[in-house]
């Protein structure tokens, strides 16, 4: 024990020696790196060492200069750790704005966290380590910390830049790797090369060893690339690896999907009561699809998703049979439940896994690993494929929404992984259909019936309100959403079809005091009330990024309002029609008067794209001109009035 | 209001007993019956009491029967119980119900669905979640929970986000500990009875509690109330009093004497304000540079001093620990902060008191319960021409005599020493106050040119002053093109923010390149232009609470239009005036022409804070007429000129 504490006294006065020599003081940054930065990384050194398959160790030192409140976050530790891995030596400092250092971290200023409570089961955990004493700003901060692992299914990623309002003066990824094991890596956004040499801390081993200096914090700017685009990153990856008594490798996405197969093999034992009323469910079936229908739907109808991450970095499910008991388990759980199911009718299907989120970027597939966070299960059916969200109680078969389609999944099949692309949604899928009828008295007031039809990603927020909101609560929902001034809502019903593109169809009948502005003997008619669109932000500095309009762009909006004119109203002049036609997209809108009838009719259709920086001014043209045309107003006057105007 | 009393029970609770669903209960109705709910709380109940062990246990049963009628229910069958670091859960059980043909199917949860997970080394919680949960089953749990430290009986909610048939509590109190129960909410009891008992741990008695709510409705909010917590039917519970063996041997406190003096006495309290040591310079070059006959100017420089020299962490507290820290880190939260400012107004010789309250977050006080823990807010008090006078250090924008909205929250105590303190009221003396003027030349072409001023009062001065100095002159100029994009500006003047004795001003000039549309030998456009209200603050067709705008407040939009040669006026909007009852609010509208000029003037005036939930459908009508009458626009004509109009 005195020599332990010896020892500690010795690394300690070590760091004291070595931070004399280092000065933090923040007058030393240059005016360049604080400008639209929150925080200045000074230092980050990132040492990665692999020592065998089952042992490797990362050490950290990050010193970064806090400049105002929000970037006070970044003044806090977070290390993850789980049932394979352990945090030990984690150190800090705070250093006031001169660089003089204020207070060291002590034990009581880290907690020890559970990982996330709305996981329902979860063995990982956090470190959190925080300074008790808050300093004017700007202050400094320091961190040093250790994590050795027994799990090394993923290597660590280097990003030092991974705020928009974040500058790095330096930073160093070191990656040491027996010769027996070469690492696997991708390089992006880097001007500096990589040096390779022999290790000093594997006996034969490589050192690979990345740097940059001095990237200044990025200015945000709307429809800019997503951050790790822009930002200088090294992505690795394992050879081979052993987890408990699991080998595995990432040399092919092959063998990336074999480790998961065979991590997962011979978990799929059913009940025979169970395998009875999956025959007897599917016994009038005489096509895949339709087997596949009715097993999908008897999940639907009878699992729950719950969130369990246990065991092997959560890549192991727990068996079909206990799904069978108790109707709830997570994605691997569900998935693989279906999975077992789908087998006992002889209908083969794979588990896929994915980078799921609506905003996540796609797999780089130059580099095969575990870059994925959900599993769902892939039906093939001679040309079609049958895709089924198994965590969802509501997607119809096949539909995957921005949550799993348009990107690239890995297929686990027994003979190994193989990479595929799940579908992509074009505007023909992604539709907004409104018609509506208004009938307008002399006041402006109007009773008003509406009808939309949302189709593909365009009616996923609608599938909550469906399901998730009693009458009441969709109600107040729709009142809100609503894009009118002031009306009262009289009626209102959704209607579903589930399908590969599923549709929703919205009706809502409503009255308004004001659907149009009467002044003496004039009528101001809006046209467009319920979709009228916004302007694209302004720019109040050169534009640097390019313009990136994402997949949400993907859609078509159609509206057809038909009005009925009051008695002896008539336009006091004719709109002419509008038509644009852009790389960004199309749009038209036109009035036409038959009668007493009014036909408004309106088209926008975008598509996503990558475009120049130069080409926001079009862009911001095109959005302007196209809530100019969507605010038009038609004058209507009465026509007796019209008749004897003065002179 | 204190709950303790004897009544007779009209209605009989229903017995329910866990494992035994019927056929009917799947069947069973909430009144009014919400048929969309996702799930309905069929029955659901706590019975504590105090139990003799090494220590005394407060030993609470929980029981829910669950119908789930929705997959969006599901969240309904998993639970999370916080145990604390002592507390302990005895005997779990859980049970899924389906009806299947007919016939009651059971699925009873196993211990391999019960988890205990350690959040934090003193926080530890367990999690449990029911097995063959689909749409329509019932679900049930029942589970004991014990802790050797509670005295104070648990909160009890009657009322949730899903509608409830009957909701009921039960405990059996110990006369060692004496509870003062509290009921919030809008809903009455159906079952309100207290009844002493020989029940013992030794020889003491206690009392038997009993409350129930039948058919209470799923809990919906509304925009304009304080926080949600303050209109939920709910009881909690105090404790008043503790004795031992029958003799009253330590006292909580049960009413306000009891509140003040526990203040009186505590270290982090009373202590910390008696004076300011740190501040001994201050107080004597105050004394130096103003002179004394001139109290308020004495007031208002120690006021500047704390609120500029000191930063408040946007905490909120009653207690203050480390004042010395707190002036070495120029940061602390709310009784930090003002703890130093009554201690630098009684170094000044002044006689400054704290004012405790609870902010509008933390909700409401009820000046009939002596409660310690409704308050979480302390700012300074005076009494200046025999007038409650009240400073808050942490907000750097708001007047003298000005709390920040956040506080403004019915009333508060004034702690004073000898059983004096008293209930001072909160309603804001400042309105929410904004005057528009504009001035601005019409071109023939549809073009207005000129200037746009805004000028702030009360409130509205304090929010705007508070943006200009966290957005800064750029970030503010930049928000404002993106919330004008008709706006082409071609300058901004801010006056000096910093100055708090001159009103903010922001001033623009600016050209609407699309301010009148033009077609052919016509001109139209709203008087107000995309200043006025567009859109109804009140949409719902009904209201069950209160509209709380915190303040009153005051909208005034006055304009100049200068009409191009050549062009007369064919329509203007007419005059109109409304108010709204017991002297609520006005509005006044007029458009007028004089000779090529039009003037227009709009104002909206709320001069209430508050509007009972009956006024709310006069409130509505009241902002409908006006944006009716805002949406109304004047025609010009190319023709005749102006003077032959006349």
């Amino acid at each position: 024990m005195m020599k332990y504490l010896l020892l500690a006294c010795a690394g300690l006065a070590a760091h004291l020696t070595q931070a004399q020599t280092e000065n933090w003081a923040v007058s030393l940054i240059s005016p360049a790196m604080t400008l639209n930065a929150d925080a200045v990384l000074r230092l980050d050194e990132l040492n990665y060492t692999v020592r065998s398959p089952t042992d490797a160790v990362l050490r950290v030192r990050q010193v970064i200069t806090i400049l105002n409140e929000k970037a006070d976050g970044k003044a806090q530790l977070v290390v993850p750790y789980d049932k394979f891995s352990k945090v030990t030596d984690i150190e800090g400092a705070i250093f006031d704005a001169s660089g003089k250092q204020v207070k060291r971290l002590k034990q009581a200023e880290i907690t020890d966290l559970a990982y996330a409570q709305d996981n329902y089961a979860d063995d990982s955990r956090y470190k959190v380590a925080q300074f008790s004493r808050q300093l004017a700003y700007p202050y400094t901060v320091e961190f040093r910390y250790e994590v050795s692992s027994r799990n090394l299914m993923f290597y660590p990623t280097w990003q030092p830049q991974d705020d928009e309002r974040l500058s790095v003066i330096h930073s160093r990824f070191i990656v040491d790797v027996p010769a027996m094991m070469p690492l696997r890596y991708k390089e992006a956004n880097l001007t500096r090369t990589l040096t390779k040499q022999a290790s000093t801390e594997v006996k034969d081993g490589f050192a690979y060893a990345w740097q940059v200096d001095t990237l200044p914090a990025i200015e945000q700017e709307p429809l800019a690339p997503m951050l790790a685009e822009r930002v200088p990153t090294v992505y690795t990856a394992p050879n081979q690896f052993t987890v408990q008594d699991y080998i595995g490798s990432c040399a092919t996405w092959k063998d990336v999907g074999d480790f998961y197969y065979v991590l997962n093999k011979g978990r799929d034992a059913l009940p025979d009561a169970v395998r009875r009323q999956v025959q007897e469910l599917v016994a009038g079936e005489k096509t895949v699809a339709g087997k596949v229908q009715k097993i999908y739907d008897q999940l639907q109808k009878q699992a729950r998703y719950i969130s369990i991450q246990l065991g092997i970095g959560g890549w192991q499910t727990i068996e079909a049979s206990r799904v069978a008991q108790t109707h709830y388990g997570d994605c691997k759980a569900l998935t693989n439940y279906t999975k077992a199911m789908l087998g006992v009718v002889g209908i083969p299907a794979y588990e896929a896994l994915v980078k799921a989120g609506e905003s996540a970027p796609d797999i780089r597939t130059d580099l095969p690993g575990f870059q994925f966070n959900h599993v769902f299960l892939c039906v093939p059916n001679n040309r079609d494929t049958l895709w089924l969200e198994c965590t969802s109680q509501l997607s119809p078969v096949g539909y995957l929404g921005n949550f799993t389609g348009n990107r690239h999944v890995l297929l686990i099949t027994p003979e190994g992984g193989k990479l595929v692309r799940t579908p992509a949604y074009t505007p023909d899928n992604n539709r907004q259909r409104r018609s509506a009828t208004v009938v307008l008295t002399p006041e402006g007031a109007a009773t008003v019936h509406v009808q939309s039809v949302y189709t593909g990603l365009q009616q996923e927020p609608y599938i909550d309100v469906i399901h998730g909101l009693t009458h009441d609560q969709q109600r107040d929902w729709l009142i809100k959403s609503t894009n009118l001034p002031s009306f009262e809502l009289t009626g209102f019903g959704f209607a579903e079809t589930k399908a590969t593109i599923p549709a929703i169809t919205e009706t809502i009948t409503l009255s308004t005091r004001r659907w149009a502005s009467p002044s003496g003997s004039r009528l101001f008619l809006p046209l467009n009330l319920l979709s009228a669109t916004s302007l694209a932000p302004v720019l109040t500095k050169p534009r640097q990024s390019p313009v990136v309009l994402k997949y949400t762009y993907d859609f078509e909006d159609t509206d057809t309002i038909r009005y009925t004119l009051p008695d002896g109203f008539a336009p006091e002049y004719a709109l002419a029609p509008l038509s644009l036609d852009t790389k960004f997209g199309t749009y038209q809108a036109r009035a036409d008067v038959q009668g007493n009838q009014l036909i408004y009719t309106r088209r926008l259709r975008m598509h996503r794209g990558r475009y120049p920086a130069e080409a926001y001014a079009d862009y911001a043209d095109f959005r302007k001109k196209v809530a100019r045309a969507d605010k038009a107003q038609l004058v209507l006057i009465k026509k007796e009035v019209a008749a004897v105007a003065p002179k | 209001m204190p709950l303790i009393s004897w009544s007779q029970a009209a209605v009989k609770p229903p017995e329910v007993r866990f494992g035994q669903v019927t056929v009917a209960d799947f069947a069973l109705k909430p009144v009014p019956n919400d048929t969309t709910a996702e799930a309905v709380v069929l029955y659901e109940s706590v019975e504590t009491e105090f139990e003799l062990g090494s220590y005394i246990n407060m030993v609470s049963t929980y029981f829910s029967r669950i119908r789930i009628n929705k997959k969006s229910g599901y969240g309904q069958a998993t639970l999370t119980v916080e145990l604390g670091n002592s507390g302990k859960i005895r005997r779990l059980e859980g049970m899924t119900y389906l009806l299947k043909d007919g016939q009651i199917v059971r699925n009873k949860m196993d211990k391999d669905a019960i988890q205990i997970e350690e959040v934090t080394d003193d926080n530890h919680i367990q999690k449990f979640t029911l097995p063959g949960v689909e749409e329509g089953c019932i679900i049930e749990y029942r589970y004991t929970w014990v802790s050797p430290q509670a005295r104070t009986l648990s909160s009890w909610n009657f009322q949730h986000s899903i509608p409830v048939i009957w909701s009921d509590f039960k405990a059996t109190v110990s006369n060692y500990y004496f509870q003062q129960a509290i009921l919030t909410g809008y809903l009455p009891l159906t079952i309100n009875e207290a009844k002493p008992s020989s029940v013992s741990l030794r020889s003491e008695g206690s009392w038997q509690l009993h409350f129930a709510m039948a058919n209470v409705p799923a809990f919906r909010d509304e925009p304009f109330i304080t926080t949600p917590r303050d209109y939920m039917a709910r009881v909690e519970f105090e404790l008043a009093s503790a004795t031992a063996s029958g003799v009253r041997s330590k006292k909580y406190f049960g009413n306000w004497e009891d509140v003040d003096n526990k203040l009186l006495k505590s270290d982090y309290f009373v202590d910390q304000y008696k004076k300011a040591p740190y501040f001994r310079g201050v107080a004597s070059n105050i004394m130096n540079e103003v002179s004394a006959n001139d109290t308020l100017a004495r007031v208002k420089a120690a006021y500047e001093f704390v609120r500029t020299t000191m930063t408040w962490n946007e905490r909120c507290s009653l207690y203050s620990m480390q004042l010395k820290k707190v002036l070495d880190l120029k940061k602390g939260d709310v009784a930090d902060l003002n703890f130093m400012l009554i201690g630098l107004l009684r170094d000044l010789g002044l006689v400054a008191n704290p004012l405790i309250l609870s902010t509008r977050n933390h909700g409401h006080v009820d000046e009939d319960v002596g409660l310690l823990r409704n308050f979480n807010y302390v700012v300074a008090h005076l009494t200046l021409g025999g007038k409650d006078f009240v400073l808050d250090a942490t907000d750097r924008f708001v007047k003298p005599g000005m709390l920040p909205l956040r506080a403004l929250n019915g009333s508060g105590r004034l702690i004073l020493p000898d059983g004096k303190s008293r209930f001072v009221s909160l309603t804001p003396t400042e309105r929410n106050t904004r005057t528009e003027s504009a001035l601005l030349t019409l071109s023939t072409t549809g073009e207005l040119t000129g200037t746009m001023s805004y000028a702030y009062g009360g409130y509205g001065d304090v929010e705007a002053r508070r943006s200009v100095a966290v957005l800064g002159r750029e970030k503010l100029l930049e928000e404002v093109k993106h919330m004008k994009p008709a706006w082409q500006i071609e300058k901004i003047d801010i006056s000096d923010f910093t100055d708090n004795k001159l009103p903010l001003t922001i001033d623009y000039v600016l050209t609407l390149p699309e301010g009148a549309q033009v077609a052919g030998d016509r001109m139209y456009f709203q008087p107000l232009l995309t200043e006025g209200i567009s859109k109804n603050p009140f949409k719902q067709p009904e209201r069950q609470f209160p509209v709380d705008f915190a303040v009153p407040s005051d909208e005034t939009f006055m304009a100049t239009y200068t009409l191009p040669n050549g062009y007369t006026v064919e329509e203007l909007p007419k005059p109109l005036a409304l108010s709204l009852p017991n002297n609520g609010g006005r509005f006044n509208y007029q458009v007028q022409q004089q000779g090529n000029q039009l003037l227009v003037v709009s104002r909206i005036s709320i001069r209430k804070p508050v509007f009972p939930a009956n006024e709310y459908v006069l409130l509505k009508e009241f902002y409908e007429k006006i944006l009716l009458k805002h949406g109304e626009q004047i025609v010009l004509k190319k023709g005749a000129t102006l003077a032959e109009k006349k």
